[in-house]
């Protein structure tokens, strides 16, 4: 089992290039579980049919005994999508809403009763606290992945995050594997990133294009892969997702 | 609020069972807190702490170092310190405003070990369990450090779990424990967690049994039945310590089977740490009272060591309603329980003083457990 964790500034594109790759890696054929960690609990949505799945934190809320049936839902190619989920807007803590419901996970056996080849955390923004830093550490997500543009906030929360991640590598935290260019269109974007990355550290792993066949298919409630496998779009998810298999999976199941 | 403590105390936590675990083993324990929490230890949960020399020392958390994750400086103190002392290990044990900051104590852990080249356990403690289960994080962290590889097996060999001063105090009481099963002929390997060392640590895998004295001992024994292979049974001796010695030989010989009481309509209620009530339930019942007896828990419990009837205690509103139901004519427990009782009442009260329950307000008064004395108290109950 392989444990990746995707971050990147808040509305670059994290949950959709999550989704679309869990969507790729399901199609491939590997058992994929996608967990969101964003209070707003929508990473899965399009891969459940456009419909938002109840969040740990909902079922822990209810004070009603949970059973994994309860926060893991099946969605587009089986992929196993659970969402964190957060406190009441405006009060109480997110951060530590995301290792409540890591710990209820761990507590009721999910990686072990699912199995998952590999498991994505879609993680929302970037490393702002304790909280957020969860799905980097020990026995959590073995890389990291930072979804950017080529717009300045977007890199500047990718420098963060990376230097966190740098930060805490003598406490047994996941490695930086690179960042995917989600592109915005921005001037030059390619050659924007590639400067920037020679402060930041890595790699462009995978350029995203930008492209109105996601909006179509975000709404439709589906993923690319899913809506129009065969469009070019999808071929650079099945890209990426490949890639991620690969260099995870050596191409086989994990 | 059901869960607000009115006349009793809140119970020793998961920080001090963590602290106490690792008291006699020659370490640097340091609580992340602010001072509160590691006040309510070394004053009120560890008997041991005056006149001792153990270094336990208190994080000094302030507001800022918690809003913005200070850690470094926790990190620079903690090796500074270690420099000086060099301890056998470092244990950084949490309490509850590192856990709402979200602290990586494991993290942690790792970054001082690779700078200091001492071994360093983190201990996600917080404060809302209770000690049995900071003792057994503590003790298997120690161990998962320690013990490089199981040793071969000893015939015969054992070890006492959860011999602790939260549970026992510090008046003789793990003396009594270990010269019981010395004196009648056993090899004894380890002794958990008074007198504790590094080297008795990593023995103890050698053991043919487990014998948890304790609820915090039997969360350590089926850690080490799945780990080391090392079956277990729960058991506190009392009295003369007949009942422990014959269900230790039985259990050795495969033939142990837990005795079943009676606890139909029960009369007399025992109220505290469910092993040490267990037992003495045995013990009142196979002396011949042939009075049905409860236990209610009041802190963690194993479910397979729950006898029919057996009530697990939430809260003080339902222990208050428990104790004045009427059912119960004799009811043993801390003396700091008689507080929640009714202004007139018939119930005779037997006075069985625990220091996660009471502290110093009644350790002077602590049972020895393998006593003459002991062996009266039990004989008065009925």
């Amino acid at each position: 089992m392989k444990k990746i964790a995707i971050y990147g500034k808040g509305g670059i594109g994290k949950s959709t290039t999550t989704s679309n790759v869990a969507a790729a890696l399901s199609t491939l054929g590997y058992k994929v579980m996608q967990i969101g960690c964003d209070p707003k609990a929508d990473s899965v949505k399009n891969l459940m049919n456009g419909h938002k799945i109840p969040t740990v934190l909902d079922c822990l809320r209810s004070g009603k005994e949970i059973k994994l049936e309860d926060i893991v839902f099946k969605g587009f190619g089986g992929v196993l999508c659970v969402e964190a989920g957060g406190p009441t807007p405006g009060i109480g803590c997110a951060g530590r809403g995301i290792i409540t419901a890591f710990e209820k996970l761990e507590e009721l056996s999910a990686y072990e009763k699912y199995q998952p080849d590999i498991v994505l955390y879609d993680v929302l923004g970037d490393v702002v606290c304790g909280g957020f830093a969860m799905p980097i550490r020990q026995g959590y997500a073995d890389e990291v992945f930072i979804v950017t543009s080529g717009e300045m906030m977007a890199l500047y929360a990718a420098a963060n995050i990376a230097q966190a991640i740098k930060n805490f590598g003598s406490r047994g935290y996941a490695k930086y594997s690179g960042v995917i260019l989600n592109a915005r269109n921005v001037d030059d974007e390619v050659q924007v990133v590639k400067k920037a990355l020679v402060e930041i550290g890595g790699e462009i792993i995978q350029i995203i294009p930008r492209d109105a066949i996601i909006q179509k298919a975000e709404n439709m409630g589906k993923t690319v892969i899913e809506a129009f496998p065969e469009s070019e779009m999808a071929q650079y998810y099945f890209e990426l997702a490949r890639k991620i298999a690969v260099a995870h999976c050596g191409g086989v199941a994990c | 609020m059901s869960k607000l403590c009115i006349a009793m105390p809140p119970f020793a936590p998961d920080y001090s069972g963590a602290a106490s675990a690792l008291f006699d083993l020659g370490g640097m324990i340091v609580i992340h807190d602010a001072s509160g929490c590691t006040g309510n230890y070394t004053g009120f949960d560890e008997p041991r702490w005056f006149g001792s020399s153990s270094a336990v020392f208190c994080s000094g958390l302030r507001h800022m170092d918690a809003v913005l994750g200070n850690d470094q400086k926790l990190i620079e103190q903690i090796i500074a310190e270690a420099q000086s002392l060099k301890p056998n290990f470092i244990a950084l044990i949490g309490s509850p405003v590192p856990m709402v900051i979200g602290t990586d104590f494991e993290g942690i852990a790792n970054e001082i070990e690779a700078l200091t080249q001492i071994p360093t356990i983190g201990l996600d403690t917080r404060g809302l369990a209770y000690y049995g289960k900071g003792i057994c994080a503590a003790t298997v962290a120690l161990m998962k450090k320690m013990v490089k590889a199981p040793q071969t097996k000893i015939a015969g060999a054992i070890n006492l779990l959860g011999i602790t001063p939260l549970d026992f105090y510090i008046n003789g009481n793990d003396e009594d424990f270990k010269h019981l099963f010395v004196s009648n002929g056993y090899q004894l390997l380890t002794s958990f967690s008074m007198g504790l060392t590094i080297e008795a640590l990593q023995r103890s895998t050698s053991a043919s049994l487990n014998i948890a004295l304790s609820q915090a001992g039997v969360q350590i024994a089926q850690y080490m039945e799945q780990t080391y292979q090392i079956p277990y049974m729960a058991i506190t001796p009392l009295g003369n310590g007949e009942i422990a010695l014959e269900a230790v030989q039985k259990a050795l010989a495969n033939e142990y089977i837990p005795f079943v009481p009676e606890t139909e309509n029960a009369e007399i209620l025992i109220v505290g740490e469910q092993i040490i009530a267990n037992s003495l339930r045995e013990y009142l019942q196979r002396q011949g009272s042939d009075r049905a007896i409860a236990v209610a828990v009041l802190f963690d419990v194993s479910p397979q060591h729950l006898a029919q009837n057996d009530i697990i205690i939430q809260d003080e509103t339902m222990l208050r309603k428990l104790l004045n139901s009427g059912q119960y004519h004799t009811i043993i427990g801390d003396p700091m329980l008689k507080a929640l009782f009714q202004q007139e009442t018939k119930i005779k009260f037997y006075e069985l003083p625990h220091v996660a329950v009471s502290s110093k307000v009644h350790w002077n008064n602590y049972k020895r457990f393998l006593s003459e004395t002991m062996i009266e108290w039990l004989d008065e109950i009925d």
